[in-house]
């Protein structure tokens, strides 16, 4: 299959959708297992990390459902909401860490590059 | 191809690609997964003008990044440029692959060394489980890229001279 030819090179050929494809179901069947991982691994304390050192640990079955922010991390507001914890502000850029939502299963994490901030959950 | 010609579409290339990259961030996606389309312009020069004009656009697109996002969107911008620009290189020039799959395997490798430099500045492996979801989205954006590349190029070709 070949739409033009560019400096000698084609554009796509047969051979590269089975390449891509895959590449792609290996990804796919990555994901899925990750996905029922998910399902089954709830843990119940969340651990906030900045710079690889941990400021605080959560535990999410007691703490109350609420909004709060942790004094040595500037302007990230988290909320812990039934046994979930999320971050629902921040001053970065792209708010990664906002669109990544609440998490509560081991396999899940909450990851803010410019803040080097990790939130991640143990048992 | 005259030295002022090539400098004169070299500085039109990057202009191109600082714009794809800034209006693709209007896009909303999860994850932070871009499709990366200032890709397109950077394929171009290696193809039809030289390596080193692609170079070029690749690095100064990155301190535009700098300009507009900051130090951690240039460190990513520029570890993931870097070692897609390579990987393109390597198989555009080595080898016959299609320009669908040079993209593709380019927008991996983009995935993967954003992934090292993630890693290298949280001091942490976490990140790495973003990994599964960034070889389909790369996949799926290094063939949209690639396809667009090759839609485009009748029309760019057009505006280079000899």
């Amino acid at each position: 299959m070949i739409l033009i030819n560019i400096s000698n090179k084609k554009i796509i050929v047969k051979k590269d959708f089975f390449i891509i494809l895959a590449i792609v179901l290996t990804g796919i069947i990555v994901v899925s297992v990750s996905f029922i991982m998910k399902k089954t691994n709830h843990g119940k304390t969340a651990v906030i990390s900045v710079d690889s050192e941990i400021i605080e640990k959560i535990n999410l079955e007691t703490h109350e459902n609420n909004t709060f922010s942790i004094e040595n991390i500037k302007g990230v507001v988290f909320e812990v909401n039934k046994g979930k914890i999320r971050i629902i502000e921040s001053d970065c850029p792209d708010k990664i860490c906002v669109k990544t939502d609440f998490i509560n299963s081991k396999s899940e994490k909450i990851v803010c590059l410019p803040k080097k901030l990790i939130v991640e959950i143990e048992d | 191809m005259k030295k002022s010609y090539k400098t004169a579409l070299s500085g039109m290339l990057l202009a191109l690609s600082a714009g794809l990259s800034a209006a693709e961030s209007l896009i909303p996606l999860p994850l932070g997964v871009k499709p990366g389309f200032s890709n397109i312009p950077v394929m171009f020069a290696m193809y039809e003008v030289n390596t080193a004009c692609a170079l070029a656009i690749c690095i100064l697109k990155s301190f535009f990044v700098f300009l507009t996002r900051g130090t951690t969107a240039f460190i990513m911008s520029i570890s993931g440029g870097l070692a897609a620009y390579f990987t393109m290189l390597l198989l555009s020039k080595k080898t016959n692959a299609s320009i669908v799959l040079t993209s593709v395997a380019g927008s991996l490798m983009h995935n993967a060394g954003q992934l090292s430099a993630a890693c290298f500045i949280l001091g942490s492996s976490a990140v790495l489980a973003y990994m599964p979801v960034l070889i389909i989205s790369g996949c799926i954006a290094g063939t949209a890229t690639g396809l667009c590349l090759g839609a485009v190029m009748p029309v760019l070709t057009k505006i280079k001279r000899k």
